[in-house]
């Protein structure tokens, strides 16, 4: 990864502008995935009939009139600029609601006829946005027309249209029965413009007008602000104490081999325990009520978030119940560091002359220690930072889903399990923003560090 | 040199932040005023018109009052927000209701609470720009409403067996908050019910109004005015959400009130917590005085946290949906086959610890009109049942006689991916391989499979009915026009005797004629078995020793308002 060249400013320049580029073309394309995987699900296409009480008319309509809603994304829509459908299939079929658009592609297939489709889908549309008016009917009979419109063959749409009295659909029916075949075999690109859910989410996230909201109704980024202090309540402290304290353990006492190796054990122990184990573990057993002292120094964590607290809030109210999630989150780092920085010393000491050497031609071995091994080590950190400024941000999902703290993670496991899509995108979208950024920041400094005559000289 | 002391400052920083402040004492409601009950999920709304939770009417029953409230011991109606509540059969058969509103029943920002607030909240009911329509639907059967002289009455001419209850515990909207401009006093309630208006600018006007309600009592815009005696103090999303005494509160001094109201708790607070080891746990630790659903094996851990458990009913039943139009569960001899072979005694031991009843019917067994059947499990019976269709065991498998030929026993069965419900479809699948009928069961989340639910593509489901009101309208779950993809008749199930009774029960009206029915309806269920009923579980509930619980036979088990500290 890491070149030692003449030119390593260019080549920095060259990288960073690279990596600068991926960043758009990676993002928008989780961006699309994610919206993809939420739209594509089954539960999210339903006919959502679970609030209904009385099975009446007037649930139906309202269920028609929900379709249509003007501050919420269609989850029929396209899912991106343009789309691919069978020239049998109108464009209309975009517009339809996703519980009814499966059946209106079987009958599309069947009737190979675009143009009498797009009529069908038209008045299908009318039906629906306007249930009560517009309609030339004599019998409006709502549990039918939700059969009708989930009828994907032609023998069905006969069927539950008859007695209804809709002229209109009658004489459509009539051009299906009599135009079936018109339309050519294959697939053509439909054109969608901002109609489609990708430009929905997009211009959600950078706008300003808080259009993606969360199923309670709050603008997604104003929860994000609300939980933000959470997360870093605690991450934050702990992961510069676990940089610097494996930092300094390791630079300290790399020659005490005894301590190193039984160290290794220990964390090679641990390391092999999920994280989520020891951390079900230390909740159910050290806050359990049942171990008398060890209990009361961690108890149960129940923290209350009024919505806007910060930092200092937090601490002030519950450090005491932060500090085995602290704890708990900073094992993984720590054993990380310590491995990353205990190898690194290990090939740096094998490939370079010995102390007694340096210390003969006037390197003291202090500055040996510090200034030579020490810089090796900082190449690690930084190389290893985009991953830990992540998990800063976002948080250990774990920690906070079992300690139930209101942080990123926590709102990030509930927004996806609970169909929050404008929430889920947002954040997905955004950690995905981070992790690219973290890796652009690392190899900036990386680089910069090795391109700089002062750095080089340290190293070489 | 200055890098090694910057690491060691920034050390010795972040243990002194630990030391300083590692010794905070939580708070505990101990000796206070303040209740803190854990509820899993936060409310959707605080609206009663268009709520749809049980959280959001539990709480919303603190923040407005009913018209009236049934009393139990007196078997009547009794006044609340209003003075007179009176319910006549008319003439021609209909329901009269008339009501004059109590001459101190204000709102809490101090506005008088008159006929016209009710009357604004059945207009508003009917506004098809709502996000709910549940309650249009009752107010649509109301055929005029008429206000003289401070008296509003309410004529039904078609009898509805839950009116009654829907008018009684109407809780009327602040008409001023939502209607300045009083657009609602010139729209007849005729044009509301036929929403045909002469000008187009009303139904845009309309619309604009729904916009608004359907956003009051939502987490960022609470209800500020209410009729009841707590209002919202705090709400934090999947937190908490805290109720502190009205101080505006009219029942506090009107007479025939004031005692009703004397000793409420000071402060409620709903902490919402899901998992229910968490919130075991947090009731351990002093900061819940009221958790739900909690199993037996919890007692020890409840009772040695100075807390008792409790049973109060869920009106909650299992069930296993059938799908009617399968060629083998259509068979009638075949249904009751399934059900003898199921030991509902076994399961109510192993999954419920014996804290759930018997479930036989469509009537839960904790309500008053509930019949006991003589359904038992017996295995013999229905091997003999298998015998007479002519069934027969072949390579394991029963096979019995179809439309086209022997079909064998093997059913898919749906479940949700609750562990209670999947140990269910566990122990039937045990209980039925004994005659050879084989089971294979998929779990997924409701939503998953509910398309199969509509388009009757799937064999069995194991579903759980929730019923809530003081009577119960069982129409939409069982009646054949409920059987489309949009209602709520699952099985398919098109019997035209049970049909008959569903139709006669959802009119009447005389609670003679209504216990007659309700008897009628479980005896057509239990000789036909539609569905196999199977439990009624008990919602364990765990209280401080301290509280005086005040128990009811309603959901959640529990009046707030009569409910004490003792200490």
């Amino acid at each position: 990864m890491i070149f030692f060249k003449q030119n390593g400013r260019d080549d920095m320049v060259r990288r960073f502008l690279f990596r600068g580029m991926a960043i758009v073309p990676l993002s928008l394309s989780v961006l699309f995935l994610s919206i993809w995987m939420f739209y594509k699900l089954p539960g999210v296409n339903n006919l959502d009939t679970v609030h209904f009480e009385w099975g009446s008319e007037r649930e139906i309509q309202q269920l028609f009139r929900s379709f249509y809603r003007s501050n919420q994304p269609r989850s029929g829509q396209g899912m991106f600029y343009f789309g691919v459908l069978g020239n049998e299939v109108p464009k209309n079929y975009y517009e339809l609601p996703a519980p009814f658009q499966p059946a209106f592609l079987e009958l599309c297939k069947e009737v190979k006829n675009a143009d009498v489709m797009k009529e069908y889908g038209a008045w299908m549309i009318q039906v629906i946005q306007n249930p009560r008016g517009g309609i030339e009917m004599q019998n409006m009979d709502y549990q039918r027309m939700v059969d009708l419109f989930r009828s994907s063959q032609l023998t069905e749409v006969i069927r539950y249209s008859h007695r209804m009295g809709a002229d209109e659909l009658d004489h459509i029916i009539k051009k299906m029965e009599e135009k079936s075949g018109e339309s050519r075999d294959g697939y053509r690109w439909v054109w969608l413009g901002k109609n489609n859910l990708f430009h929905y989410y997009l211009s959600g996230i950078f706008s300003w007008k808080n259009d993606l909201r969360t199923k309670e109704g709050i603008p997604v980024k104003q929860k994000v602000v609300q939980v933000f202090p959470w997360t870093l309540a605690y991450t934050l402290p702990v992961l510069p104490i676990v940089v610097v304290g494996m930092y300094w353990l390791v630079l300290l006492f790399y020659e005490n081999r005894w301590l190193m190796k039984s160290m290794d054990k220990v964390f090679m122990l641990t390391y092999a325990f999920p994280v989520f184990v020891i951390a079900t573990a230390a909740l159910i057993f050290f806050t359990s009520n049942r171990y008398g002292q060890i209990s009361r120094i961690f108890p149960f964590p129940v923290f209350m978030s009024d919505g806007g607290e910060g930092l200092r809030s937090i601490y002030v109210r519950y450090l005491n119940a932060l500090v085995l999630p602290m704890l708990l989150f900073g094992l993984r780092p720590m054993i990380l560091f310590f491995r990353a920085f205990r190898e690194k010393i290990n090939e740096v000491v094998t490939m370079t002359p010995v102390p007694e050497y340096l210390v003969h031609i006037g390197m003291a071995s202090r500055r040996f220690r510090i200034s030579y091994l020490g810089r090796y080590l900082m190449v690690t950190i930084w190389s290893v930072l985009p991953g830990m400024f992540l998990a800063a941000l976002s948080g250990s999902l774990m920690i906070e889903y079992i300690f139930n703290i209101p942080g990123l993670g926590r709102f990030y496991f509930d927004s996806v399990v609970e169909y929050d899509v404008a929430s889920s995108v947002f954040l997905i979208f955004g950690f995905t923003v981070i992790q690219q950024l973290g890796h652009l920041i690392s190899d900036v400094l990386i680089d910069y560090y090795l391109s700089s005559q002062s750095g080089r000289t340290k190293l070489t | 040199m200055k890098c090694c002391q910057l690491h060691f400052f920034a050390i010795i920083m972040m243990s002194l932040l630990f030391l300083t402040t590692s010794c905070q004492k939580e708070s505990s409601s101990e000796n206070t005023q303040i209740l803190k009950i854990q509820v899993a999920q936060s409310p959707d709304i605080l609206n009663p018109v268009i709520s749809r939770t049980n959280v959001s009417r539990q709480i919303e029953e603190l923040l407005y009052l009913p018209l009236a409230k049934f009393d139990e011991d007196e078997n009547q109606w009794k006044p609340v927000l209003t003075e007179k509540f009176e319910i006549e059969s008319s003439s021609d058969g209909g329901t009269v209701y008339k009501m004059t509103m109590h001459p101190d029943a204000r709102w809490s920002d101090g506005q008088k609470i008159e006929v016209e607030d009710v009357v604004f909240t059945l207009k508003m009911g009917l506004n098809p720009y709502l996000e709910s329509q549940s309650w249009a639907n009752y107010i649509g059967l109301i055929d005029s409403v008429i206000i003289e002289e401070d008296e509003l009455t309410i004529l039904m001419l078609e009898p509805y067996i839950l009116a009654n209850e829907f008018i009684a515990s109407l809780k009327p909207m602040p008409r001023h908050v939502f209607d300045e401009k009083d657009l609602f006093g010139d729209i007849s309630f005729q044009s509301m019910k036929d929403f045909s208006f002469e000008e187009e600018k009303t139904e845009r006007a309309l619309e604009s109004i729904a916009e608004d309600f359907n956003r009051y009592g939502n987490m960022t815009d609470w209800p500020e005015v209410i009729s009841g005696p707590y209002s919202v103090d705090a709400w934090s999303a999947d937190q908490f959400l805290r109720l502190i005494s009205n101080p505006h509160f009219w029942g506090d001094h009107a007479v025939g009130h004031s005692e009703k109201w004397a000793d409420k708790i000071d402060t409620i607070q709903y902490v919402f917590i899901s998992d229910p080891q968490n919130a075991l746990n947090a009731f351990s630790r002093g900061h819940v005085d009221i958790v739900h659903s909690l199993s037996e094996h919890n007692r020890s851990l409840i009772e040695k946290n100075d807390g008792v458990m409790i049973p109060v009913p869920s009106f909650q039943m299992l069930y296993i949906s059938l799908n009617h139009r399968q060629p083998l569960l259509s068979q009638q001899k075949i249904r009751v086959a399934l059900s003898h072979m199921i030991d509902r005694e076994d399961l109510l031991k192993k999954l419920f610890a014996g804290n759930a009843l018997v479930a036989e019917g469509p009537i839960h067994p904790m309500k008053p009109y509930f019949s006991p059947s003589d359904k038992t499990f017996d295995i013999d019976r229905a091997a003999e049942i298998f015998e007479e269709l002519g069934c027969e065991e072949i390579d394991g498998v029963l096979h019995c006689p179809g439309n086209d030929g022997m079909i064998p026993m093997q059913f898919h069965l749906w479940t949700t991916q609750t562990s209670l419900s999947r140990n269910v479809a566990t122990l039937l699948k045990s209980y039925w391989r004994k005659l050879g009928v084989h089971l294979t069961i998929q779990s997924a989340d409701f939503r998953t499979f509910l398309p199969e639910l509509q388009n009757k593509t799937y064999e069995m489901a194991t579903l759980a009915l929730h019923q809530n009101n003081l009577l119960d309208d069982p129409y939409p779950l069982w009646h054949s026009s409920q059987a489309g993809q949009a209602g709520k008749n699952y099985q398919g199930m098109n019997l035209d005797s049970i049909d008959v009774i569903l139709e006669n029960l959802r009119q009447a009206i005389e609670p003679q004629k209504q216990f007659e029915l309700y008897m009628d309806l479980q005896e057509e269920f239990y000789k036909e078995e539609p569905v196999l009923f199977l439990v009624a579980p008990l919602d364990m509930i765990g209280v401080h020793q301290d509280l005086d619980l005040f128990l009811i036979n309603q959901r959640p088990g529990y009046d707030l308002f009569q409910t004490k500290w003792k200490r």
